[in-house]
């Protein structure tokens, strides 16, 4: 009787701690829930411009280039030691976990796409991620040459002017 | 050895495994990294500023769109039919009603794509559907809708459709947006869909 | 609901029959652990009997467990869960009145409509009282509103306040438990009193 209540208590006790250890090392979950991502979106220090941008490029043996447009893109023209992962196969690539603790900087050609893989990747715990405020089609040799300052696209370009012939009628 | 002692190790050893989990942050209803993934794919979230424009041009009623960005930018000018809900705010409860619900179709927009996109990826991981994030964001608007011309000599019947929207939803624009604040505030103050509060209570 | 689902998901009558069956299986319980006799509840006061500490704990500490695993393992979601607010004055003032009653009456609020299920007079003067009391506080309620709404602060939760983990504090809690239930069990044998546990 006593050894059964013995056995009882060890055998569901090192099922939960099985499960409990099963669950930690699932790599297909997040670590962050949805309110931590979005405040650590909101400090927007992850967002270079292209100054900012430039000056990372010139750490570059420290900082990782992740390339997200499609391996044909990639092949026409790249940032040397960049790396190509789209963000389709993101999950898939072999070494994905070996950037954990690298500085990255995500770019891409549409900026929905580099957002959604910095919010994937922050909420799977990466904590040096950037992206790159600006779309790779529209950075040649020259802009990233010249040196004028750029605002962030988060910015309105527009002043909106108000017809002042409308009244209340 | 009795029950007692024995619900006693049991207990202690549950605290032992509680206290050394890891902080792990998943909560119910979250997508898994792959299934969010599998949602990027699809690609079907986007909207471009022109259909956004025959949307409204056509009032169309089933769909809601949300202004992200700060209140003061929103006072400034928007998009009619917005309201404002700042990105900052995204998560409070008291906006909880217009994120959680698959009957509209959320519309997100900021000036650009970065905060409008973040947003699309919060509401998408709680797997809500029917949300879009507006192409380009009130700077496309601006280019596209506001100071698109067109250049060329024959216009297409297409075209000719095109720019008819685009002409009618920018009078739209400007006309809400130069009404005075009083008026234009008016019947858009957010209502405050509050999720029922659940009451508590011992015996 | 509670965490399980939202309330306004489900119709008006699935929350009722769930409340209904909840409270019937929480009055059963508290009838089969014999809480509907005030000596075993002012046992815990004498320490003659401290089956009411042991119950509540025990309960308190498998509900407390039992959800911090469903949540870990993404079943159910805490945040949804009602934090009572902390108002620190009408917190001890009441607690006072509550634990006087408590021994005076013999009931606490559950065991005592529970009592009156089960027939006895006592217990219907003991109800008879609490209704009493709220309407004396609602009418009272001006003179003192200004004392039970101060020290306010928010729905708080001691591990936060502690700065703790929830896993960690579960366990001190649990230690803390299995201690008092030692302690306990020596009053048990200092106080006896046979008389009324033989009959109990």
């Amino acid at each position: 009787m006593q050894k059964k209540g013995i056995i009882i208590v060890i055998a569901s006790l090192s099922v939960i701690l099985a499960l409990v250890v099963l669950k930690s090392f699932n790599k297909d979950a997040f670590l962050l829930d949805a309110k931590r991502a979005h405040t650590k979106s909101l400090e927007q220090t992850h967002i270079l411009t292209l100054p900012q941008f430039k000056e990372k490029l010139q750490q570059m043996p420290n900082v990782t280039v992740i390339d997200l447009r499609s391996t044909k893109a990639f092949e026409h023209g790249h940032f040397s030691q960049a790396v190509n992962i789209p963000l389709a196969a993101i999950l898939q690539y072999p070494e994905f976990h070996v950037f954990k603790d690298s500085t990255l900087v995500l770019v891409s050609n549409s900026l929905i796409e580099s957002t959604q893989a910095w919010m994937l990747m922050t909420q799977m715990g990466y904590k040096n991620l950037f992206l790159f405020d600006g779309s790779l089609d529209l950075l040649s040799a020259e802009t990233l040459s010249d040196s004028t300052e750029h605002i962030g696209s988060e910015v309105l370009k527009y002043k909106f002017q108000a017809d002042s012939t409308i009244n209340l009628e | 050895m009795n029950a007692r002692v024995l619900i006693s190790i049991w207990l202690v050893g549950m605290g032992l495994i509680l206290a050394l989990l890891p902080n792990n942050q998943t909560t119910m209803g979250q997508l898994k990294p792959s299934e969010l993934v599998e949602k990027m794919k699809q690609n079907d979230g986007l909207i471009s500023v022109d259909q956004l424009a025959r949307l409204l041009v056509n009032e169309d009623s089933t769909i809601l769109l949300i202004d992200l960005r700060s209140p003061d930018e929103y006072k400034e000018c928007n998009i009619p039919g917005s309201v404002n809900i700042p990105y900052a705010k995204l998560m409070d409860k008291e906006f909880g009603g217009y994120l959680e619900q698959n009957e509209m179709k959320r519309i997100f927009y900021s000036n650009s794509e970065i905060i409008s996109t973040q947003a699309w990826v919060l509401v998408a991981e709680m797997d809500y559907k029917n949300t879009f994030i507006l192409q380009g964001g009130m700077n496309s608007w601006y280019q596209t809708v506001m100071n698109g011309r067109f250049e060329g000599e024959r216009i297409t019947a297409r075209e000719n459709a095109l720019f008819e929207t685009r002409m009618k939803a920018r009078n739209l624009f400007i006309e809400t947006n130069s009404l005075p604040d009083s008026i234009r505030f008016q019947f858009k103050i957010a209502k405050q869909k509050n999720r029922k509060k659940l009451d508590g209570g011992c015996g | 609901m509670g965490p399980l689902f939202i309330l306004s998901d489900a119709p008006l009558w699935v929350d009722l029959l769930t409340a209904f069956l909840i409270g019937i299986a929480f009055g059963f319980a508290l009838e089969q652990a014999g809480f509907s006799s005030s000596r075993k509840l002012a046992g815990m006061f004498y320490g003659y009997d401290t089956t009411v500490l042991k119950v509540f704990f025990t309960a308190a500490i498998f509900a407390l467990v039992g959800s911090l695993f469903l949540q870990y393992f993404g079943l159910i979601d805490l945040n949804l869960v009602y934090v009572n607010e902390y108002y620190v004055g009408a917190a001890i003032v009441g607690g006072i009145i509550m634990g006087a009653g408590f021994i005076m009456g013999g009931f606490c609020p559950g065991t005592g409509i529970c009592a009156v299920g089960i027939g006895k007079i006592d217990a219907l003067f003991f109800l008879f009282g609490g209704f009493v009391g709220a309407f004396l506080f609602a009418e009272s309620f001006p003179y003192i509103a200004e004392f039970a709404s101060g020290y306010y602060k928010g729905p708080t939760k001691i591990n936060e306040w502690m700065g703790i983990s929830a896993g960690l504090f579960t366990l001190f809690l649990i230690i803390i438990a299995v201690a008092m239930f030692w302690l306990t069990e020596k009053a048990e044998k200092a106080f006896p009193k046979p008389e009324i546990t033989n009959e109990l």
